[in-house]
């Protein structure tokens, strides 16, 4: 969009109330977990909030992604502890990866059965709502909103990252 | 004037009520001693109104740069959606990213690391039920490059600007655990006269012990003279692509395959993005042919595929050693689909082509790629140590100068890269990581001269690109992290032979240091908000995301301070 068009149109002054809006909402910020038609691992299509539980792990990941790796291998260790925690990793591949991820998946044993879903991001649209990039960036819900974001991975975040379950599930 | 302030109350609270509000915000700042200064502030701005059968929202993306670390300045908005969602059901108003199927057609980027954004701004329409998808889209798409085909090159600031309307749909049937895919998209620009039209067809097949995927392209290109007594012949080109994916226990084997005849050109304009008006557009690409790495050396030593003239393949093969180790091993082969050569007598502008089989050449003339990449990754016994070791090798013909029946001569690069990472948790509060790569790389002209048939007496020569026959690079860093709230990095690279014969004089962007050094920490705030501080330099070259490539100039001796937070 040229400058000249949207000063003609006036949209920079309602830009500038937008940020003016957006500043004042981080007072009332709460961020839901959107229910976007999204396809599985398996071709399947279904809504996000079928895959979702009263607590969820939410991972936008990436084979590439050295971090990503090591949190989902973390995560793969203690998640059958938390019985009741459904898991949903969202790929950032690109869309032409699809078929390397899913031997990346098979190979490395992700424990995929109703609680633990792989999806595609294809369209970017999921990391766009939630400015995924730069990637891994962990999402933990509480009854589809959500309650605790974190960038980045080292050995030893699990240890927070359990602790973030459990106060959700004990909330 | 109470009224006033009572409404806007009333108004806010009610809005807030309903209303999700997601920020990010982003700033940055960079200024080195070769005069790569950026400064820039990003916020992204979600609001959306969450009902319980639909959902309106809307995604703001703001933009003060001046300059910005790579691309043209902003001053306000640089991005916006809104949409309605349902069920069945979206509408999108902005800035669009659509992919259609595997993206061989259609694949809408924004990577903004490297001024690369393919979205158009206009129209998208989903409709979608238990067995099938519509995607419509309409709108204008504005991409831009840094070429050296034309004047005023700088690697940051793009001097090649390509205006665009696309519309098009893309329709697809789920049946079973397949997908089969039809789409079309029509493209025109007016500023070349052009309009292309892209036809594709796809089926996506997942089964218990794999997957299946095959994808056909058709492009025409037209151009019209306007005025002009010149006739602009109509260029066709076609796309195939097929992949495979294969399970045994835990062993999983993917190939693929892929023929692209977009553009095919000979040596000379080969390249040349500006005069190819039949040439792959930037919306395509290709689903595969590209190994994304993870370290610093072998990303900068990536191969773009080429849409417009390449056959390839590609094999990997992945699987558990045992409980802790896990294996990748990668081949990739490709070639242009015709061989060159420029026939004796002839001038050295004239070309002639053989048509390749439907197998990559290994011919010089035919631009052969090689890469063997095996990596082994996994933990110490007691989970505290991850690590990745791993050899590449790559041979690369990627220009043909002559291919005459007296001169061959190819500019080629081969190298070996050796990378190694661990990283370690030492206890609950300290983290460190350890990253070592070391490469021989050789770039340059393979010239041979004949002067027999015989062969005995022709005089083959090698003219480096580089100071030193073979250039020996070397990476290290070394990064410590405490209690998830600090971080400490250092990083040093190094090589034996610096790069400013590439350097023709005409760009100074060319990197002539032999070393660089650098120092940086970080402090997390809070688990999404981080300040880092960065001191030092950074070598320059190719930077790559998910397939797609750009040089980057070096940062010299210099300073970097990012900040980011989110607001949830």
């Amino acid at each position: 969009m040229s400058e000249s068009f949207i000063k003609y149109y006036g949209l920079d002054i309602v830009f500038r109330y937008l940020i003016l809006f957006a500043l004042i909402g981080n007072l009332f910020a709460q961020s839901n977990f959107p229910n976007n038609t999204v396809r599985l691992i398996n071709n399947e299509k279904t809504n996000l909030h079928s895959l979702t539980s009263k607590v969820s792990f939410v991972s936008f990941w990436a084979t590439w992604c050295i971090p990503c790796i090591k949190e989902i291998d973390k995560l793969n260790e203690f998640i059958d502890d938390y019985e009741d925690v459904s898991v949903i990793l969202i790929n950032e591949d690109k869309p032409g990866d699809k078929a390397k991820v899913k031997g990346f998946v098979r190979s490395r044993k992700y424990p995929i059965d109703d609680n633990y879903h792989i999806i595609f991001d294809s369209d970017q649209k999921l990391s766009r709502q939630f400015s995924a990039q730069p990637i891994p960036l962990t999402l933990i819900l509480k009854d589809n909103e959500v309650v605790y974001r974190k960038r980045g991975f080292y050995l030893g975040d699990e240890i927070e990252l359990k602790k973030q379950l459990d106060d959700a599930l004990n909330d | 004037m109470i009224k006033k302030v009572f409404t806007a109350i009333l108004l806010l609270t009610y809005s807030y009520s309903q209303t999700d509000v997601s920020n990010q915000l982003s700033v940055r700042y960079g200024d080195s001693k070769n005069d790569y200064n950026y400064n820039e502030v990003y916020l992204d701005t979600k609001l959306s109104l969450n009902r319980a059968d639909y959902r309106l929202e809307s995604i703001f993306t703001f933009e003060i740069s001046d300059p910005p670390e790579i691309g043209l300045k902003e001053d306000g908005l640089r991005k916006f959606l809104l949409g309605f969602y349902n069920d069945k059901f979206s509408f999108e108003v902005g800035d669009i990213y659509q992919t259609w199927g595997r993206g061989l057609l259609l694949n809408q980027l924004d990577y903004q690391n490297l001024d690369f954004d393919t979205g158009s701004r206009g129209l998208g329409l989903t409709f979608q039920d238990d067995w099938k998808t519509v995607n419509i889209i309409a709108g204008d798409a504005a991409s831009r490059k840094s070429t050296t085909v034309l004047g005023d090159y700088d690697p940051r600031v793009p001097n090649y600007f390509v205006d665009q309307f696309l519309y098009g749909a893309d329709i697809s049937f789920d049946i079973d655990k397949s997908n089969i895919g039809f789409a079309f998209l029509f493209v025109d620009e007016d500023k070349r006269n052009l309009s292309h039209t892209l036809t594709s067809a796809r089926i996506d097949k997942s089964y218990e012990n794999g997957e299946f995927f095959v994808s056909m392209i058709s492009k025409v290109s037209e151009k019209d003279s306007g005025d002009l007594e010149i006739f602009y012949p109509e260029k066709d080109g076609t796309g195939f692509y097929i992949s495979n994916t294969n399970y045994l226990k835990d062993w999983a084997l993917t190939s693929s395959y892929r023929k692209f005849t977009i553009d095919v050109n000979d040596p000379i304009i080969r390249d040349n993005i500006v005069e190819n008006y039949g040439q792959a557009l930037d919306i395509q690409r290709s689903p595969s042919g590209f190994y994304q790495h993870t370290f610093r050396l072998l990303s900068r030593n990536s191969r773009e595929v080429n849409l417009n003239d390449e056959i390839g393949l590609e094999m990997q093969l992945l699987g558990p050693i045992n409980d802790n180790v896990n294996i990748s091993v990668n081949y990739m082969k490709s070639s242009s689909s015709k061989s060159w050569y420029n026939g004796a007598g002839v001038l050295i502008g004239d070309w002639f082509n053989d048509s390749n089989s439907l197998m990559p050449s290994s011919s010089q003339e035919a631009y052969p790629f090689e890469e063997l990449f095996i990596e082994l990754s996994g933990y110490n016994t007691n989970g505290k140590a991850f690590y990745k070791v791993g050899i590449d090798f790559q041979d690369q013909v990627f220009n043909v100068l002559s291919n005459s029946a007296e001169v061959k001569s190819f500019e080629i690069t081969q190298s070996l890269t050796l990378p190694f990472l661990v990283s370690i948790a030492i206890n609950p509060l300290w983290n460190v990581e350890f990253q070592l790569e070391l490469q021989r790389l050789k770039t340059g002209f393979d010239t041979t001269i004949i002067s027999d048939v015989d062969g005995i007496n022709n005089s083959h020569s090698f003219y480096s690109l580089l100071s030193e026959e073979y250039q020996k690079n070397l990476f290290l860093a070394l990064s410590a992290n405490y209690k998830q709230k600090w971080s400490f990095n250092v990083s040093h690279e190094s090589t034996n032979s610096d790069e400013s014969l590439l350097n023709d004089g005409q760009d100074d962007s060319f990197d002539s240091a032999n070393q660089w050094n650098s120092f940086s920490m970080a402090y997390k705030f809070k688990s999404d908000h981080t300040l880092e501080l960065f001191y030092g330099s950074i070598r320059g070259g190719l930077d790559c995301t998910n397939g797609v490539c750009r040089y980057v100039q070096a940062f010299d001796d210099g300073i970097r301070i990012d900040y980011s937070r989110n607001f949830d």
